[in-house]
């Protein structure tokens, strides 16, 4: 046995050493020199994100060269789950994180129960927007007007990962800030959403551009609108989005918000106990990996597209965002609103 | 599409199969790596090929996993996974038995067979692939769950309503994490790591693996060591044949298996339990479930593999993945160069039939494999059963760390090592935690979402009648058989053992009063429910108050219990190297020879973790030396 297991260890030692190896792109010392960076990822492996992140986990070798690097996902509850594991990480362990922009939402709306505060965290940049969608089945559209009211019409069953997924934090913002009507179920992992759409057990669904883009394409579902306004491939350029949909009370700072947060879309964030030598030598790896060749092939080659925004835009933003009490306030409010609509205990936020 | 392809274009497929089949077929001998690591471990491999070849890499590995998983799992009890740990249930004993390679035989013929035809079935489901996926729902999930449940009974020869209460604690530690319905936090105790609810293999390694190594477990008599010592193929050859004599199990099990395979989000452990359970409660064998029944290796095997075949349909056919390693299996893919989809129906159908011929391949291929690598694992089973515990518990302990390295993994290790260790002693069955635990989330997640998207409606799905006539049938034929049955088990459960389940119910009980989330109606009633049975157990009159408890002592449990304790505190390195010198020491061996062993031990585990895994295991005090000796 003991033998077997050497072989095996050795072959994977080879492995991570040959993936570990110097290319050649080396730079001089940085404050990441020796040390672990972890990385983690708030999706499920496979995920878009995870996809992602993994391409630029393995193009960041190039430019640490001398840090290990180990990836792990943590998913669930729109990233909190991760980011909280994030905030906690001390210590020789470097870590920083790939979340999506639900992390925002849920601040704005359980920021007294979560454990850690987003103005702690040091953002290292954004990878992608996240190309969110509101998507339709055919034999649905006929509810799915956004600028007309569904008067007596059952609502659009859409299933969602949790009650506090980005998925599910926007089909709540379209119930309170557009006509469209939507009873939003949680607890369905992302494939069994496709499925329940597909069987025609579900009406609609949100999320990102390429996890419909299969059923899009075979004219299955059909999209109906656009979260944000970047990152979209040329066919869905003339979508209506939430803002040019949204009723005319609808908050304009909560519709701008909504847009950003979708074109910023994926965050990578480093631990609050992360120095800042090391954040800037992240900063610096994280401008050098999303414009690298081979990081952009990688993309090209899975069908993704990038749209990376720098530290100081994303930075500028958070600081923004998170100092404006009155907009997460009345995000709060609207969110809250939505729901008991998507419950079927109020019929309009007027 | 594969039209002019020749003998050269051939080559390439010919080496990624035979690649991909060995190299899943180590990751399956590896407690800890398994078929999702594995598959991550090999992404950067897939450079080696085109995107056809690399797309045959893949599934090649991805076939075999389970295969080989059953080796450590048989001869060691050391499953990798909550599936495997229904194949421990009946394999670990015929290896103690010193009939480790007829049960490996049998897992062998058990998983070829299942891993074949779920492959053939996702080849041959092309005409009607849509049509099936998408007849299964919420509702039907609900009603596969109560399915689930209704075979506790099957895992629980010690007693049925041990089996239930154990169910009960097993369907309440699913409900502990973050309530889908409203993201408030449920049984976290303040703690934010438990939001994401607790982890099957450290509740497999607390639950079994660790009671199992503690307890006395020599061979049944020198005939059975020997026997061990002198595996050869003849005896795995054997068992390959003894298995087909379970012929009905096989395919109702493989059947099993590709349905609920091709279920997405259904997970790998359902089809395993209910296949399990299913052939425990129908299956006459002269060894009973649980104490070394054929059968009970089979069942599990043939639907662990062939659930594969089944995940494909979804995954191939409509970029839906069918199981967490066809999610990898996906971007691995993408990332190859390979779309998945509608297409693979049409234009890309060849590319269709090409993958499910390499599964069924990689499944043969994975034959001589086994028998080069089952005799020698087998013979060395057999050496001094306690110089294996000390090793078993650490391969473990890493293996769950592997999977998630934070605190509370030990944390769990050492709630289910507690239990699992005070169930043992009482002689209460454990298998059926395992089953609550795996279908409980279900069973809310699918009751809740079937209420609020179509009520009662749902009452009206062709499917969900046909599995409510099943479903009906079952428990008819379930009362039938109990009735008839009137065999006394020859295990007789402590009552006492109910004191534990009473204290877990009622802090359940107490830290949800406390809390008081929204959503926390589900949590109390499986409290209540626990409370009854624990009531009806101590209540019983007759019961065997003063019956045997466990099947002999706990040895050298304190230092199983400094090993979790310490591991947190000083590190998995520096707490391994201890641990083994002592329970070596405690166990006579030579100095020398137990410093040898040690230290080669933990210099490959320090160098799987932090080389391989990189989680960060340097930071141990023998780590650090370690590290610095290698030059980091």
């Amino acid at each position: 046995m003991s033998g077997l297991v050497a072989r095996v260890v050795v072959a994977l030692s080879a492995l991570a050493f040959g993936l570990l190896g110097d290319s050649g792109y080396g730079q001089a010392a940085n404050a990441l020199n020796g040390a672990t960076l972890r990385i983690i990822i708030a999706h499920k492996a496979g995920n878009t994100t995870d996809t992602m992140a993994r391409l630029f986990a393995e193009t960041l070798k190039k430019y640490l060269p001398s840090t290990s690097i180990n990836v792990q996902n943590l998913d669930g509850n729109g990233g909190t789950l991760a980011m909280n594991e994030i905030y906690g990480a001390h210590g020789s362990l470097v870590t920083i994180g790939f979340v999506n922009s639900s992390v925002v939402f849920t601040q704005a709306t359980q920021g007294d129960a979560m454990p850690y505060d987003l103005k702690d965290f040091h953002w290292i940049g954004a990878l992608a927007s996240s190309q969110r969608v509101l998507v339709v089945r055919k034999g649905a559209l006929d509810r799915a007007d956004p600028s007309r009211p569904a008067t007596g019409a059952a609502p659009l069953v859409s299933p969602t990962m949790s009650a506090s997924a980005h998925d599910h934090i926007n089909g709540l913002l379209l119930n309170a800030m557009t006509h469209l009507r939507l009873k939003m179920v949680p607890g369905f992992k992302t494939d069994q959403q496709s499925a329940m759409l597909l069987a025609g057990d579900a009406d609609a669904g949100i999320g990102t551009y390429e996890n419909y883009r299969e059923y899009i394409e075979s004219g299955d579902l059909v999209p109906v609108l656009k979260f944000g306004t970047v990152g979209y491939p040329d066919a869905l350029q003339l979508l209506p989005s939430l803002a040019d949909v949204a009723l005319p009370g609808a908050s304009r700072d909560v519709l701008k918000l909504s847009a950003q947060l979708s074109d910023m879309g994926r965050f990578v964030v480093a631990a609050p106990a992360t120095s800042t030598e090391q954040r800037d030598t992240l900063v610096a790896a994280f401008n050098q990996v999303v414009a690298d060749p081979g990081y952009l092939d990688g993309l090209e080659a899975a069908n993704f597209i990038g749209s990376p925004r720098n530290a100081g835009a994303v930075t500028e933003f958070m600081d923004d965002l998170l100092s404006d009490q009155k907009v997460l306030a009345e995000l709060k409010s609207i969110i809250a609103c939505g729901q008991q609509i998507s419950d079927g205990t109020r019929q309009s936020c007027d | 599409m594969l039209e002019g392809w020749n003998a050269a274009s051939l080559f390439p497929l010919l080496t990624a199969l035979l690649f991909g089949t060995a190299l899943g077929f180590m990751c399956g001998l590896i407690p800890g790596l398994g078929s999702r690591v594995g598959l991550i471990l090999a992404i950067p491999l897939c450079g080696f090929w085109d995107s056809y070849p690399a797309a045959v890499f893949l599934f090649s590995m991805h076939a075999v996993v389970h295969t080989s998983s059953s080796i450590p799992t048989i001869a060691f009890a050391l499953p990798t996974s909550g599936a495997d740990a229904a194949t421990m249930l009946d394999g670990y004993p015929l290896a103690r038995m010193g009939r480790a390679g007829e049960a490996l035989g049998a897992s062998l013929s058990a998983s070829a067979i299942g891993g074949v035809l779920g492959a053939l079935a996702f080849m041959l489901a092309v005409p009607i692939a849509r049509p099936i996926v998408t007849s299964f729902g919420p509702p039907e999930f609900l009603l596969l769950s109560l399915m689930g449940i209704s075979l506790v009974s099957a895992v629980s020869r010690e007693g049925m309503l041990q089996g239930l209460t154990v169910g009960a604690i097993g369907v309440l530690c699913a409900t502990v994490g973050l309530s889908i319905r409203t993201g408030e936090p449920r049984l976290t105790f303040g703690i934010p790591q438990l939001w994401d609810g607790l982890d099957l293999p450290a509740l497999v390694a607390g639950l079994f693996i660790i009671p199992e190594m503690l307890t006395p477990s020599r061979f049944a008599d020198d005939a059975a060591e020997r026997s061990a010592k002198l595996t050869t193929l003849s005896e795995v050859l054997k068992g390959m044949t003894v298995a087909l004599k379970y012929r009905a199990t096989l395919l109702r099990s493989t059947f099993y298996g590709i349905v609920i395979g091709l279920m997405p989000g259904l997970g790998a452990s359902i089809s395993v339990w209910l296949s399990y359970g299913y052939a425990a409660r129908t299956v006459k064998s002269e060894i009973p479930f649980g104490q070394g029944a054929v059968a009970g290796v089979v069942a599990p095997e043939a639907a662990n593999n062939a659930k594969e075949g089944g995940a494909m349909i979804p995954t191939l056919f409509f970029g839906i993945p069918g199981s967490s390693s066809m999610a990898i299996m996906m971007a691995a893919l993408a990332l190859a160069g390979v779309s998945v989809g509608p297409r693979m129906l049409g234009p890309d159908i060849g590319l269709t039939y090409l993958l499910g011929g390499a599964v069924v391949a990689a499944n043969l291929v994975a034959i001589p494999l086994f028998f080069a690598a089952v005799p020698w694992i087998v013979r060395f089973s057999a050496v001094r059963r306690e110089m294996i515990a000390p090793f078993a518990i650490v391969i473990g302990v890493t293996a769950c760390l592997i999977h998630d390295p934070s605190l509370m993994t030990h944390v769990q290790l050492v709630f289910a090592t507690a239990l699992g260790l005070a169930l043992k002693s009482a002689n209460w069955p454990r298998a059926p935690f395992i089953l609550g635990f795996v279908v409980g989330d279900l069973l809310e997640t699918s009751s809740y979402q079937t209420a609020v998207i179509w009520g009662w409606s749902a009452a009206m799905r062709p499917m969900t009648i046909a599995l409510a006539v099943a479903l009906a049938g079952w428990i008819a034929y379930l009362l039938a058989r109990r009735r008839r049955n009137t065999a006394v088990s020859s295990v007789h459960p402590d009552k006492r053992g109910a004191i534990l389940p009473v204290i877990v119910f009622c802090v359940a009980a107490l830290a949800e009063i406390h809390a008081l989330p929204t959503d926390s109606i589900p949590v109390f009633a499986i409290c209540a429910v626990g409370l009854v049975l624990c009531a009806a157990i101590l209540l019983r009159k007759g019961a065997s108050a003063d019956g045997p408890a466990g099947d002999g002592g706990l040895r050298y449990g304190w230092l199983a219990g400094g090993f979790l304790v310490g591991n947190p505190l000083i590190g998995l390195t520096a707490s391994s190297g201890i641990f083994l010198m002592l329970m070596m020491q405690a166990l006579r061996v030579r100095l020398g020879h137990a410093a040898i062993a040690t230290l080669g031990f933990i210099g490959l585990q320090f160098m799987l973790l932090s080389i391989a895994f990189d989680i960060g295991i340097e930071r141990d005090i023998l780590g650090r030396a370690l590290w610095w000796i290698l030059g980091r």
